[in-house]
């Protein structure tokens, strides 16, 4: 059992480097406004950002990497969910669309949220591509063209299919599906060493995880790169047709309050800040948009979930989060019917579980008491792929932080009701005595024709059901006519020069798997362009 | 349909209760500076003093009130030993939303203000005594008609006053069994 395990003895590889002569900035001990000067800022150190600058440092090219989350390193990761939420993710673990309806969990660290994400790394699938070549015009994803780029970057990080028994939360997917004749498969991870401990979303606390922090930011500092951190980015400096760089203030330690000012001079920057951030400083910036594209369709592979009480234990909190996934109702609509969706398990330590069990109680108390012998399961729907599904809409709020607007419309709810109920016969055929889908007014039920029963006959309102985001795409989507797009297939933003976006952001729809691989062949593919015409 | 329902009833407190965009797990909207910042004591029942950044007395009240009873059936019944878990939640609470957001900091504050305000508690709430004289039944019936509530803002506000000690309860290491969770590996670090 994980508990017994005693994690020590692993070097500090950043904070290592960091002693070695790695050249950071803290903004939150900033004593004075600062000034740097570079060739390539990179703002954001996610997928996209680290990605793209270890390729811009191997270039020769000086590369300035700013980032408004802190830096932890594998001693902070302690495997504590309290800590963790506060100083690891956006908003202390308080982001949300404006309404409540959704929950969502992004990254707010050096590394973005592959310093917090569970793992899963799959290529973006072929019929998301040829949709995006098709439907939104992008030239140059086609399946042959963007399979070297994966595979480089599955290199790079180490991605390969998880090669240890699943835990026992992840083979309900496997016993279910076995059971009742759907697909299965093993999901690839990037892990180099990995303890199978189950702590990937409070960080790695062996540094097996191939996140941006232990992987190309390192190599990138190595190369003479620079790292500012807890930094925001407040406004891109805009001259005329041509972005100069940016200004910015430090963020002190609760992520809340202002230090210094700082600007970052450069002859290119290159935004890598998220779909929710992104927006938000293009939006700050007046940048232009004459077609009004900045911020919409903004995508969240929309998550519920399902809980599943079984008669062994499951120790849902231990072993590697994400191992075996489901697509068997993926694509079997087209790629243009009813909301498909990816069928995966969280890992279930009890901060999270108890958060968004929507009970209170004495139902909480009895199902955090069964909580070794849970099964979570989610579904992610695939949004953005037909007309009923624009997603949702980025606006700036009072304190200048950006915001979400997305409305849980009838396509929707349509197949979050499908999602129950299939997760629900999964979890039976798998053994469960009883189940319940996440929401304020379920109970858990016995046998699978209660629980058919119970969601078809649920209010699907927000805030009484559960719904989740983990995965935040779009809202600068690519495409080759301005009208309908913010930047073109190589992430160049269409309306001034010396700016790209090199994130999941420019994303047309969402993915239809957990973005991460996506992210990272897509910018490799970019940021090599973009580096060879700097080079010139 | 019951009358704390009906926005007209209170139109003014439930109008100001729309600005409440947002869950502690699901945040948004308006936002306004920052309050309560400096640390201030705040005294528990036990009229022992809290240091606390964020919460106001009020806010102790109220959630003293509410988090024994979201969190009953696992939460201490011996009087000590309660008193000193929900010390120790209050701190972890506190502490909890220092590092959210101006935005959901402003919006916390204003639920409670709400909720402290007597005519809210008894007509929007449904709870006639005081916080502090209100008795299990009265939170739990609160808690159900806001869960069920058909206006989103009430159901975000039951969100909210659940998530808040739930999260915070089950995060705290001293509140594991190895019934519930065993615990993490030891980590040292290097």
């Amino acid at each position: 059992m994980s508990k017994n395990i005693v994690v020590q003895g692993i070097p500090d590889l950043f904070r290592q480097g960091m002693a070695n002569g790695w050249v950071t900035h803290n903004g939150a001990a900033l004593e004075a406004p600062l000034a740097l000067d570079c060739d390539v800022l990179v703002i954001g150190t996610g997928a996209g950002g680290g990605t793209a600058a270890e390729i811009f440092a191997q270039q020769g090219l000086k590369v300035i990497m700013l980032e408004e989350g802190p830096l932890q390193t594998s001693n902070d990761f302690d495997m504590q969910e309290k800590k963790a939420y506060s100083s690891l993710y956006q908003e202390g673990l308080t982001r949300g669309t404006a309404d409540g309806g959704f929950t969502i969990m992004q990254g707010r660290a050096v590394g973005g949220s592959t310093t917090v994400n569970w793992t899963a790394s799959f290529r973006t699938p072929d019929q998301t591509l040829d949709h995006w070549t098709r439907v939104h015009g992008l030239k140059g994803f086609s399946k042959e063209e963007m399979a070297p780029w994966f595979e480089k970057m599955e290199q790079r990080l180490h991605i390969s299919k998880w090669n240890m028994v699943p835990n026992a939360n992840n083979s309900v997917i496997a016993k279910g599906c076995d059971k009742l004749g759907y697909d299965w498969a093993i999901i690839p991870r990037n892990v180099n060493g990995c303890w199978n401990l189950g702590y990937c979303g409070t960080g790695c606390p062996t540094n097996a995880k191939q996140s941006m922090l232990v992987t190309t930011i390192p190599a990138a500092l190595e190369l003479g790169a620079e790292l500012l951190y807890r930094a925001r980015a407040d406004q891109l400096i805009i001259d005329g047709d041509q972005v100069k760089g940016v200004r910015g203030h430090g963020l002190a330690d609760n992520g809340i309050d202002r230090t210094q000012t700082f600007t970052v001079t450069a002859r290119h920057t290159v935004m890598a800040c998220g779909g929710i951030n992104g927006p938000g400083l293009l939006l700050r910036s007046n940048a232009p948009d004459p077609h009004q594209r900045i911020g919409k369709r903004t995508f969240l592979h929309p998550v519920p979930a399902t809980l599943g009480d079984f008669p062994e234990r499951i120790d849902g909190y231990y072993g590697a989060p994400q191992s075996v996934y489901s697509d068997h109702f993926q694509w079997r609509n087209g790629t243009t019917g009813p909301a498909g969706f990816k069928l995966e398990v969280p890992p279930l330590q009890p901060g999270f579980v108890a958060s968004i069990g929507m009970l209170h109680g004495q139902a909480h108390s009895d199902q955090m008491n069964r909580l070794p012998y849970l099964n979570m399961m989610i579904a992610l729907l695939r949004d953005g792929f037909v007309e009923e599904s624009q997603g949702g809409e980025i606006f700036l709020r009072d304190d200048g932080i950006p915001g979400i607007h997305y409305e849980i419309n009838d396509y929707l709810r349509e197949g979050i009701v499908r999602a129950w109920k299939t997760m629900t016969e999964i979890q039976f055929a798998a053994g469960a005595k009883a189940v319940r889908p996440v929401h304020s007014q379920s109970r858990y039920v016995s046998t699978l024709k209660e629980a058919l029963q119970q969601a078809d006959s649920l209010n699907l309102d927000i805030n009484k059901m559960r719904v989740g985001s983990a995965h935040v795409m779009g809202g600068c989507g690519m495409g080759e006519d301005p009208q309908s797009s913010v930047v073109d297939s190589l992430g160049k933003f269409h309306h001034l020069d010396g700016l790209h976006i090199m994130d999941g952001s420019t994303f047309p729809t969402s993915i239809g798997a957990n973005p991460q691989l996506s992210i990272y062949g897509m910018v490799a593919k970019q940021a090599t362009a973009l580096a060879q015409a700097l080079k010139g | 349909m019951h009358q704390y329902n009906e926005p007209a009833f209170n139109r003014r407190a439930f109008l100001k209760l729309g600005v409440l965009g947002s869950s502690v797990l699901a945040t948004a909207g308006a936002l306004g500076s920052l309050q309560g910042c400096s640390s201030h004591t705040v005294e528990s029942e036990a009229s022992e003093t809290l240091s606390l950044q964020y919460l106001r007395q009020k806010d102790a009240i109220i959630l003293s009130a509410i988090a024994p009873v979201v969190l009953q059936g696992n939460f201490p019944t011996e009087p000590a030993q309660r008193q000193r878990t929900l010390n120790q939640l209050l701190i972890d609470i506190d502490q909890f939303i220092q590092s959210t957001s101006p935005q959901a900091q402003k919006q916390i504050h204003e639920l409670f203000d709400l909720l402290y305000l007597a005519p809210f508690r008894m007509l929007v709430a449904g709870v006639w005594p005081q916080w502090q004289e209100a008795s299990a039944e009265d939170i739990a019936d609160f808690l159900a008609s806001w869960q069920d509530s058909r206006f989103n803002t009430l159901r975000q506000g039951y969100v909210l006053l659940t998530q808040l000690p739930t999260l915070m309860y089950y995060d705290q290491p001293e509140n594991w069994t190895d019934d519930i969770y065993p615990g993490p590996p030891r980590h040292i670090p290097s």
